[in-house]
């Protein structure tokens, strides 16, 4: 008994302690090869003309594919921005996924939808589809509006317009997103100017509720003042441009996010397309196309682009974040669950023997063993076996370094985009960086464990409805 | 002493050397990340304060070079026209601005080349002829010199833009440069200003070129007027695949039929990609009497580059081969298949297409379908 209660101190007191400061040394990793690889980029792409892109009939065509369920609020300035995006060969498909509300009309009204005659191959099953639309004004001929039944996710409408799809590259979006208008162009340039297949590239995203949008267009940048939106923006900033940069760097990057990603469709079908049970389907078609490649011996590469180009709107109630994020760690530990095959399998090399458990030790134990971390603490506190000084450093310790990547993610930004023009938005920032972990982490690890608990005791957790709010003008 | 007790070991040692090893180490890192934060907190506000400065600096300098050359260079028609006194008097000025410090010297360079790259007629020659009496190649020479890769390339796409022709001597020792984008630019340069020897590399180029480089220089070879203009079918014997490519589009953008019989023989070669560029070329082509010999290859060939076949016979559209492409849309399996060939059908004449459709009435759903879909 007492070898038992031995070990369990053991546990707490040193493995989580060495756990914390391996998560914190990945971390710094992570930040120096996300600045490695940031630098390259910019230096590769600060003089480009994108000119001969546009003049090119030889570059590939990209479809892009934007569900909308409900969106009846931004539906319209959805396809506009869509549709104005600079690039030569593009076509925009909009699922309406089941809308109860009158996206629909919306658009058959605006771009002068007909019933067309459109003949697809069914390469993916889905909920059927009922009609499909094109416009009638030549203008808007690059629409495609596909009408089906409600899929109950967001992966079944994703493969509808896989199906109608005919461009070798999609695109896949949100219709609430804003996307820059270079997004095409620069998206693509991974795709042409690699000589290994590049079969998915991402791109950095950001919290859109304070910036002002016209017609579709972004036309000012703002950090949000909302208490969600604002710490939102944060963990965007340090996740899209610290994490994923790193893993694109060593071609391990296991998440394009299913706002804005681009992919190669022949490699998308070939390994199945979105899962349409699981609740992290970007993560997932990531994961399997990753592992169809190595299958199937062939050599690729996922790249990230250090560039915001889409600006999307978060989350500014609890209810719909704490539906989201555990949505999120489900669908996490779904995704990790079912290629669990990957795990330290060198056939898949960095994918297998670094990237996948990195996933599993780094970010879906994480918030278990630091709930467990907090508790021990607090235990120990209170039952006076820790002194208030070593509690203070503990704490310190911990609270100072989570500080640190933020900043280090904020100056990044600033370095390498300059997003925001108004000193006070960085200032915000860093303000928002200091209060971060006392005021916003403690309810992402909540929903974290909850999404963990949801996992293991099989609650199915509905997509749910985000409400919009629309864009300030 | 002093130094030694100032190292941050000896000093976290003193001060923790009494904590259990979890609070040392604890207490080390929260140090080490406390120093961090300050730095990084004083590197957000150099950056921002820095960078704030720059832009009003450039817009500053920007404004006033314009004001001057909208004041006193523009109000002539063409560089013939001002004066010498007064185009030294203006360039004095101008010098005078320039020297005012590194900000104005590059904002003057750097808005003479976007002046000179969006404005055309007689504005050409008064920019470039500012641009040379004011010294501003220098900048270019520099950044053609630097050791950085994309400050050569940046440096190249300035000389182009200016016409610099002092530059090319730099410019033809970047051909060799050991960076794939130098030289694809150094190539750009040499095209943009018609050099005599500017299409050596198509046969000189020993590393294979990406996508992104081939539709760069692509697009450099077309929006060059008044170009001498090879016969390209002279770069199809190489070995380098993707300059091969490269000739094949342009055989097609200048429309040079004596390649068609050359193309033809190399429907032969290995590899399927570049079967597939010359098969797409014959179509673009509209190369009547390869019809035969592009059916003839089509059972040999890989499910894309049959597509690639029925969709260049469709462009081609002379009607002989409409009967094999209703009988490959009949029989297709593939999607992409059944699609090029209906695309194919559907390219051909309002007479033939009517013919042909209307003797497609007994056909399975999903052709019928298909057929719907295009008409």
């Amino acid at each position: 008994m007492e070898n038992i209660g031995g070990w369990i101190a053991f546990i707490f007191e040193y493995a989580i302690f060495y756990y914390g400061i391996c998560l914190m040394l990945s971390y710094l990793i992570l930040v120096f090869f996300s600045i490695i690889e940031i630098n390259k980029y910019n230096h590769r792409n600060r003089f480009i003309n994108y000119s001969p892109l546009l003049n090119s009939e030889y570059i590939p065509g990209i479809s892009i594919i934007a569900p909308a369920f409900n969106e009846a609020l931004t539906i319209i300035n959805g396809v506009h921005t869509l549709l104005s995006l600079s690039y030569p060969k593009f076509e925009v498909i909009v699922i309406n996924d089941g809308s109860t509300d009158d996206s629909l009309q919306q658009l058959i009204a605006e771009y002068d939808l007909v019933e067309s005659n459109f003949f697809y191959d069914i390469a993916i099953q889905t909920h059927p589809i009922k009609a499909i639309y094109k416009s009638s004004n030549p203008v808007y001929s690059k629409l495609t509006v596909v009408d089906k039944e409600n899929g109950k996710s967001k992966a079944d409408a994703c493969n509808a317009g896989i199906n109608v799809s005919s461009y070798p590259l999609f695109l896949g979006t949100d219709i609430d997103c804003i996307l820059h208008k270079e997004t095409l162009l620069k998206m693509v340039k991974p795709f042409i100017e690699e000589k290994t297949r590049v079969i998915a590239a991402g791109a950095v995203i950001r919290a859109s509720n304070s910036c002002e949008v016209d017609n579709g267009y972004l036309k000012k940048i703002h950090v949000s003042s909302q208490y969600l939106p604002l710490f939102q923006e944060l963990e965007y900033i340090r996740a899209f441009l610290l994490g994923r940069m790193a893993w694109s760097k060593i071609n391990g990057l296991m998440l394009v996010s299913g706002a804005i990603g681009l992919f190669d469709k022949e490699i998308a079908l070939s390994a199945g397309g979105y899962d349409n049970t699981s609740l992290g389907e970007d993560m997932e078609l990531i994961a399997r196309m990753r592992i169809w490649m190595h299958d199937n011996d062939q050599k690729y590469l996922v790249k990230y682009i250090p560039e915001s180009l889409c600006w999307t709107e978060v989350p500014s109630t609890i209810k719909i974040l704490a539906r989201q994020r555990t949505r999120w760690t489900q669908g996490l530990a779904q995704t990790l669950w079912i290629h669990k095959v990957a795990f330290l399998n060198s056939k898949y090399k960095i994918f297998g023997l670094l990237t996948y458990p990195y996933w599993i030790f780094f970010e879906w134990m994480a918030p278990l063993i630091e709930a467990g971390g907090i508790i021990y603490y607090i235990y120990l506190i209170s039952t006076g076996q820790l002194t208030l000084e070593y509690a203070i450093i503990l704490f310190i310790f911990v609270y100072s370094f989570s500080v640190m990547i933020t900043l280090i993610a904020i100056l990044w930004d600033d370095l390498a985009g300059m997003k925001y023009s108004r000193k006070r938005d960085v200032l915000k920032l860093c303000l928002a960086a200091i209060v971060e972990p006392i005021a916003y982490h403690p309810l992402v690890l909540f929903y974290s464990l909850r999404g963990n608990w949801f996992f293991f005791t099989r609650r199915k957790l509905a997509w749910g409805v985000m409400t919009r709010i629309g864009f300030k003008k | 002493m002093i130094l030694n007790a100032l190292s941050s070991d000896t000093l976290c040692a003193s001060l923790f050397s009494n904590y259990p090893e979890i609070i040392r180490v604890a207490a080390f890192v929260a140090s080490f990340t406390f120093i961090l934060i300050i730095l990084t907190l004083i590197g957000i506000f150099y950056h921002r304060v820095k960078h704030g400065k720059m832009v009003r600096l450039s817009t500053l300098a920007e404004g006033e070079i314009i004001e001057e050359l909208n004041d006193h260079l523009f109000l002539f028609d063409s560089v013939t026209d001002i004066p010498e006194a007064d185009m030294n008097a203006i360039v004095d000025k101008l010098t005078v601005l320039k020297n005012k410090n590194d900000v104005f010297g590059q904002s003057m360079a750097d808005v003479l080349i976007h002046l000179q790259t969006n404005l055309t007629g007689s504005f050409d020659n008064i920019i470039s002829s500012t641009f040379s009496r004011l010294k501003l190649r220098k900048f270019t020479l520099n950044r053609l010199r630097s050791s950085f890769w994309f400050l050569r390339t940046k440096g190249l796409n300035e000389v182009h833009e200016m016409q610099d022709g002092h530059a090319l001597p730099v410019v033809y020792e970047l051909v060799n440069d050991r960076n794939p984008d130098v030289r694809v630019a150094a190539y750009t340069v040499l095209i943009k200003m018609k050099t005599r020897y500017c299409f050596d590399f198509l046969s000189n180029e020993k590393e294979e070129l990406s996508e992104w480089h081939l539709i760069v220089l692509g697009d450099a070879v077309t929006a060059t007027e008044n170009a001498d203009i090879p016969d390209f079918k002279n770069y199809l014997t190489g070995t380098n695949k993707s300059l091969i490519i490269l000739s094949v589009r342009l055989i097609v953008a200048y429309l040079q039929f004596n390649a068609i019989p050359k193309l033809l023989l190399m429907l032969d070669n290995e590899d399927e990609q570049l079967r597939n560029q010359i098969i797409i070329a014959l179509g673009k082509l509209a190369a009547g009497n390869v019809e035969e010999r592009l059916i003839g290859k089509y059972d040999e060939e890989t499910d894309r580059n049959k597509s690639a076949i029925l969709f260049s016979l469709g462009q081609i559209g002379s009607g002989k081969s409409l009967n094999f492409i209703v009988e490959k849309f009949l029989e297709a399996g593939d999607f992409a298949i059944m699609k090029s060939a209906a695309s194919a059908i559907f390219a051909h004449p309002g007479d033939l297409k009517d013919q042909i459709l209307q003797s497609l009435t007994t056909v399975r759903e999903d052709h019928l379908a298909m057929l719907r879909s295009f008409s």
